[in-house]
């Protein structure tokens, strides 16, 4: 009986053999391998974050051995980044959150806030910054938060907090060419004319000025007598910061004079018709070492002069405000913010790991420049990079308590940049966002003949006498005084609520 | 034996076997076909998409170029005269240069496009790095060439003029520029490596390939002898390239608008691996099929074929007479139930042949005994002198019945055709027989009294007459009194016939009786001394061990004599 059924036993083997071995041959080999084994548990908690550009090499090594080993000492976090490349950043951080994707922070500029804020897309952070962010209240200015406060509530992190006076209103300059032709300073609309000219005699390749679509506010500083800062990117509209009234800028006579002085730019080939609307060639030039100066940022002596340096080793910039006596204003301290979305798997680590940042200037350096000996040096209280990789990029948690310039830069620009507010006032249209939903057909049309009208009267290649009352005629028929007059309403309001403010914080 | 069950077993199972590797040879084989034909076709099918994604970014700045070249404002920017107004310079140049950003600021392809004006020395392009416009562009106008600037980076570029262009010398107004950096192929080709290819590289014979950025350029080297896709027409079938690191199929497809290959190459071993696998394991399954069938026929053989044929020999053995064979060693499993039960159907039949011989030794030892008592002499003087003295006394009647009687007696005596005989003819047998010893002597009287039913039943002929006979010649031998024979015939219910025979004589001793009684039980085998042996062993091998002579004293003095067996159930009642 046994030896019979054993013998059936193996009747039953082959069968199955031959039938399982068929099956796994029909079905092929893509049956085969997959059903990975789940890894093992990991006792850190990942932390998804999203980041602008490219990663580095150095900082993908980075990230996955000496951060997260400390991050998981210090915080049992493991930092994942999702690098998105800066051409597509905007439309798939948006898909990423309108999707849900269960990132737990990311980067993006200060006007998405508000339109995110609106969408749902964020989680308030009040609490959160109470509870975890002590590094973080301790090293960014109070004021800094007010411009990401909305209906009441905290929405965004602003992570730069360093000086921002004055920001476009300053005019950087070529410092070694300027000290070439023996000047030492520029002060005033004069020394820059000065400067092209001598330049000029001495080299007819360098060529004068860049942004001609921008930096009348960088004039104004010599042409008004009173204190003025544009209300809009759109250069239409300013507020008065003495008197906090709204101004007409395009009727005023000071665009006049702004177009004349640009009229004179152009005629004497400080401005050069020939490039003008041509954008690639004006950057060009500054590439190429030949750009005697251009509207400043507060730190885009700093930033701008590896570039410069690359076609000129010799290149110094310098930024410089007309008559630097007068005030400078705050408009937005920080325009970069840090937010963390509403689907977030772990809101309350995302601003543990913010905080832990500005937790001490060892922090801020190892995130930002790597291993102390390895990817930089501190040299005389600078530092010495080592490697051309970016880390965590600096211009996003630059911070005044912790900010070291790097060896190039000279001691000058980084001491313009650290004073640079010390006689700054808060601005009066800090806070205040116009909303242009009411009169959107008519702020459209009004900045469709801005576009085609002005902007070539802004540059001077046109005479302001013969284009102007063609060109206001025609802004007027577009419906520029309904925007006008939203534009008032809406800023009396913000005035109003900010008044009542004041008085009841008064009361307290 | 030509066609056993052994053999037909091991037919059926060939006959299993066959169609089953047949068939599976066949389904490996053209899943093997069909694998390696997919595997070629999804490399090729891979290589057309990306020579097509490829394709279509020249193409896309093909027509950029041309949308450029067709436009009235790049045109008229060539003219300085036509623009003498700033404002209109600006806003032509303004225009055409946003195109330019546009044009090249969608898709994700970073290829530069440029304007060029020779005679004004202006330049509008997408890109304003310093060197992405070459300070010298081709000599003449075409389309995508391949070339080297003098820091030694390569990019493609293609340039149309107006007027066209065919010479070094000539100076055309305005020249429409695309190009695309080697560097962006590089990394075309690094996310094509990364989407499923194995390591793609661009190939035209004459010129250094273009690699990707993590290719393995000693291999690619090695191969690139052996590529030449000129004759190949169109028509690229896989090459098999052997280097010294191992076999390669190379898959290659052309790029139409920049005349240069896309190449691609997959180590043979690997694309053939699920291949190889699948065939292996046919091999083996086979093996092992064939394995199993081997060991199946071994068992069926030890376990079917040995006992079967051991049971046919036993078969044989019992067929010529020899009863006494046994089986063996009997195996395990059915094999022994069979074996246990041939041996006790042998020993059965065994038995049965012996009981039969037995009993026809004696019923001849019956016959002779019958026919020396018959023709004891005394008897027949006795009977002749009767018949004699009757015949002289004129007693006619009595010498005619005693010579019927004696004709009787002798007939049914001698009448060697049956060993059985009816209750009926033995009582006629009897009733001679005492008639004739009455007419001798005339000292005794006989009665007959036999269940009727008794009357046709067969026992084994001359069992009766020793009994009546034992009566006259031991029990009335000395006569003191009138003697009486009672035969009598009685059916029990539990089917068991008693035939008696009482006399009133003598009798025995009970001690006498016993030992009597006790020698016709123990019959040696044989050879049998008296008749009433010769009757109970008869009884007994014919109606079982509980029928046969049975002695004891009788209710009238003498002896009786009872013979007892059990009535079979298919004799008629």
């Amino acid at each position: 009986m046994i030896q019979l059924r054993r013998i059936y036993m193996i009747g039953w083997l082959i069968g199955i053999i031959a039938l399982t071995s068929a099956c796994k041959i029909a079905v092929g080999p893509d049956a085969a391998g997959g059903g990975s084994a789940p890894g093992a548990q990991r006792a850190s908690v990942t932390l998804r974050m999203i980041m602008p550009g490219d990663e580095s090499a150095r900082m993908r090594e980075f990230i996955d051995n000496e951060l997260n080993a400390r991050l998981k000492k210090e915080l049992n976090i493991k930092l994942e980044l999702t690098y998105i490349p800066w051409s597509d950043y905007q439309s798939k951080v948006e898909l990423a959150l309108s999707t849900g994707e269960n990132y737990d922070l990311f980067w993006y500029g200060m006007s998405f806030v508000s339109d995110y804020k609106a969408k749902g897309y964020l989680r308030p952070l009040d609490s959160l910054l109470q509870t975890h962010g002590q590094a973080l209240t301790a090293n960014i200015p109070l004021d800094n938060f007010k411009q990401y406060r909305m209906d009441g509530r905290l929405w965004a992190i602003p992570s730069q907090a360093f000086t921002s006076a004055g920001k476009f209103t300053s005019v950087m300059v070529r410092q070694d060419l300027l000290e070439s032709v023996g000047m030492k300073e520029i002060r005033t609309i004069a020394d820059l004319e000065a400067f092209y000219l001598k330049m000029r005699a001495v080299d007819p390749s360098y060529y004068g000025y860049l942004e001609t679509d921008r930096g009348q506010d960088v004039l104004w500083r010599e042409l008004s007598d009173q204190p003025l800062t544009f209300l809009d990117e759109n250069q239409m509209f300013a507020v008065n910061e003495e008197t906090g009234a709204l101004v007409n800028y395009l009727e005023s006579d000071l665009y006049e004079e702004v177009a004349r002085v640009r009229e004179r730019w152009v005629g004497i080939g400080l401005i050069d018709k020939r490039l003008a609307g041509n954008k690639a060639a004006n950057i060009d030039e500054e590439v190429a070492g030949k750009l005697l100066f251009r509207v400043g940022a507060v730190s885009r002596a700093m930033e701008n002069l590896q570039t410069v340096q690359n076609a000129d080793p010799d290149a110094k910039l310098r930024e410089y405000y007309l008559f630097p006596s007068k005030p400078k204003y705050i408009v937005a301290p920080s325009n970069e913010a840090y937010m963390i979305p509403a689907n977030a798997q772990h809101p309350e680590l995302a601003m543990q790991f913010m905080n832990w940042i500005l937790q001490s200037k060892e922090h801020y350096n190892f995130i930002i420049y790597g291993v102390e000996g390895k990817d930089y040096r501190i040299e005389d209280d600078k530092i010495k990079l080592l490697t051309n990789d970016q880390f965590m990029y600096e211009w996003m948690w630059r911070n005044k308590n912790y900010f070291m310039a790097t060896t190039n830069v000279d001691d000058s620009v980084v001491q313009d940049m650290m004073h640079n507010d010390d006689n700054a006032k808060i601005s009066r249209i800090f806070g205040f966002h116009f909303n242009p939903e009411p009169v959107k057909n008519e702020y459209a049309k009004v900045l469709a003949i801005y576009n085609e009208k002005f902007l070539p009267i802004n540059l001077g290649i046109v005479s302001y006498d013969k284009e102007f009352p063609g060109s206001m005629e025609a802004l007027n028929k577009a419906g520029y005084d309904k925007v006008w007059g939203e534009l008032q309403r809406q800023y009396a309001a913000f005035r109003a609520a900010q008044a009542a403010r004041a008085d009841q914080e008064a009361l307290k | 034996m030509k066609s056993s069950i052994f053999t037909n077993m091991v037919l059926a199972l060939l006959l299993l076997l066959t169609p089953i590797i047949t068939l599976y040879a066949y389904s490996n084989y053209t899943s093997s076909r069909v694998l390696t034909r997919e595997i070629v076709k999804a490399k090729r099918t891979q290589i057309q998409t990306f020579v097509g994604q490829l394709g279509q970014m020249f193409a896309q700045y093909d027509s950029y170029q041309k949308m450029l070249y067709e436009s009235t404002e790049v045109r008229n920017l060539a003219y300085p005269d036509l623009l003498s107004d700033d404002l209109l310079h600006y806003r032509t140049l303004k225009t055409v240069s946003e195109e330019i950003n546009r044009l090249t600021g969608y898709g994700r392809w970073k290829g530069i496009i440029a304007v060029v004006y020779p005679k004004t020395g202006m330049v509008i392009k997408s890109n304003s790095s310093l060197g992405a416009v070459p300070a010298a562009l081709p000599d003449k106008d075409g389309f995508w060439s391949y070339r080297t600037n003098p820091k030694g980076e390569a990019y493609f570029i293609e340039t149309i003029s107006n007027p066209a262009k065919n010479d070094k010398d000539e100076e055309s107004d305005l020249t429409v520029v695309a190009k695309v950096d080697e560097g962006e192929i590089k990394s075309d080709l690094s996310e094509m490596k990364s989407n499923g290819l194995e390591d793609p590289f661009l190939y035209k014979p004459g010129d250094n390939p273009i690699y990707n950025y993590t290719a393995n350029q000693a291999l690619i080297q090695e191969m690139l002898p052996e590529l030449d896709p000129r004759g190949t027409e169109g028509t690229f079938d896989p090459l098999l390239i052997r280097t010294s690191g191992g076999t390669y199929q190379v898959h290659m497809d052309m790029v139409q608008s920049l005349g240069w290959y896309l190449v691609d190459y997959v180590p043979i071993d690997t694309i053939m691996a699920p291949i190889k696998r699948n065939q292996m394991m046919f091999y083996s399954i086979s093996g092992m099929m064939l394995f199993m069938a081997c060991i199946l026929c071994f068992l069926l053989y030890r376990s079917v074929r040995i006992p079967f044929r051991k049971l046919m020999q036993g078969m044989n053995f019992i067929e010529k007479g020899i009863y006494t064979s046994r089986m063996k060693d009997p195996p395990k499993g059915e094999f022994r139930y069979v074996y246990q039960k041939f041996n006790s159907m042998a020993a059965r039949i065994e038995e049965l042949i012996e009981d039969v011989l037995k009993e026809q030794i004696r019923t001849k030892e019956a016959n002779v005994k019958q026919l020396q008592s018959q023709i004891n002499p005394h008897f027949l003087y006795n009977t002749l002198a009767y018949i004699k003295s009757m015949v002289e006394l004129g007693e006619k009647e009595a010498a005619v019945s005693m010579t019927m009687n004696l004709s009787r007696y002798y007939r049914y005596t001698t009448k060697l055709s049956s060993s059985f005989a009816t209750v009926q003819e033995e009582l006629n047998l009897v009733e001679n027989y005492l008639d004739i010893h009455r007419m001798l002597t005339d000292d005794f009287e006989y009665e007959i009294d036999i269940d009727p039913a008794m009357l046709t039943m067969e026992i084994p002929r001359l069992t009766l007459q020793p009994l009546v006979e034992n009566v006259i010649v031991h029990a009335f031998r000395k006569p003191v009194k009138y003697g009486t024979v009672r035969i009598r015939g009685v059916l029990e219910g539990a089917g068991i016939a008693r035939l008696s025979v009482d006399d009133n004589g003598a009798g025995i001793e009970a001690a006498q009786l016993e030992s009597l009684q006790a020698k016709i039980r123990s019959a040696p085998s044989d050879r049998i001394d008296s008749g009433l042996q010769n009757v109970h062993q008869r009884l007994m091998l014919l109606f079982g061990k509980s029928s046969g002579l049975f002695l004891g004293p009788s209710e009238w003095g003498g002896l009786r004599a009872e013979l007892i067996w059990q009535v079979l159930d298919d004799e008629p009642q």
